[in-house]
């Protein structure tokens, strides 16, 4: 059976030595090498050719981003599996924009680990359940704020929405006024329905939603 | 006759990890526990010689928080040991407070503790 071959780069000489151990206890897992700092990690995978390199993030020299960038450009089969403390959404784009497979946070049990590790040899993405729940949560609440957009635009009547893309257009009350054949106090008062509707409070609010919308376009 | 550990950790995987380095190292590790008043009870009923805690900047885990644990205890007899992964940080309870060098420098404070 062909081990996955495994370089462990992280600054704490206690967790390098542990998680190094137990991943050596694995039958299909083998520590190839350790690493202590960014800088190291890019040079021993380089020279020890692992299949999977456990990159911690916060590391001295080079940070584990900036190895891990750097590693892909070197040696692109070279899976990274980011092991971390950093549970925000910021470090996790981060870490898969650097080119990473996988983000296990250092809460995981063992169990998890080694499954991430098999997971990311085999070419496949590991996320940690936490960091998974929080991306489908924040998706779920994007998703939940489009579609109440999309129900308040749908709640202006066709003149509304003709009064919404001329103001948006940075038209005058006057100008639309006379485009639509209409008093400048009823394009006033479609103006003031619009921003209910809308819950907007100001033009500059009502210009981004439009944008937003693709109801009109920036030159 | 080896030396026998309690290991109280925050997370799970550095439970594991030091728990294969102090059998390693030749120390019985008589129980695992996260939940201090779990490992509390554990302790009083095991009675290891040494009680390793994991400590960080996390409240629960602190080292006031640690003190405070230890005062709890009812038994003195066993040395505690509190390791930082943080920052690489050793605190032998009433004895000593030092960077932590590798696995071996910890197993040798626990025989020596």
């Amino acid at each position: 059976m062909a081990k996955i071959h495994i370089l462990v780069a992280d600054d704490h000489t206690i967790v390098r030595e542990g998680v190094s151990l137990l991943l050596q206890s694995e039958p299909d897992i083998e520590v190839v090498g350790e690493a202590r700092n960014g800088r190291e990690a890019v040079d021993k995978t380089l020279q020890l050719h692992p299949d999977v390199v456990l990159m911690d993030i916060a590391m001295p020299e080079i940070n584990g981003l900036d190895a891990t960038k750097r590693i892909k450009a070197a040696r692109s089969e070279a899976h990274v599996l980011v092991l971390t403390v950093h549970e925000s959404d910021e470090y996790f784009f981060q870490a898969l924009q650097a080119g990473a497979s996988g983000y296990v946070l250092k809460g995981a049990t063992s169990a998890e680990l080694v499954a991430a590790v098999r997971a990311v040899y085999s070419g496949g993405i590991y996320l940690h359940p936490s960091v998974a729940e929080k991306l489908v949560a924040d998706y779920l609440k994007r998703d939940s704020s489009q579609t109440n957009q999309h129900d308040r635009y749908a709640s202006l009547t066709p003149r509304e929405r003709e009064v919404l893309i001329l103001i948006a257009e940075g038209a005058t009350n006057q100008k639309i006024a006379s485009k639509l054949v209409l008093s400048t106090s009823t394009v006033q008062t479609h103006r003031a329905n619009i921003m209910e509707k809308l819950n907007l409070h100001n033009r500059a609010e009502l210009i981004k939603y439009a944008i937003r919308q693709g109801l009109i376009q920036l030159e | 006759m080896s030396r026998q550990a309690f290991i109280v950790y925050q997370h799970p995987l550095f439970g594991d990890a030091i728990r294969l380095l102090l059998t390693r190292g030749g120390i019985r590790v008589l129980g695992m526990e996260s939940d201090w008043k779990r490992a509390q009870e554990q302790i009083e009923a095991l009675h290891p010689d040494v009680v390793l805690m994991e400590i960080n900047g996390d409240q629960e885990f602190s080292p006031p928080a640690w003190l405070s644990s230890i005062r709890s205890l009812p038994d003195s007899k066993q040395t505690t040991i509190a390791v930082s992964f943080h920052n690489n940080h050793l605190f032998i309870w009433q004895k000593e407070e030092r960077s932590l060098i590798d696995a071996v420098d910890l197993v040798e404070a626990i025989r020596s503790a």
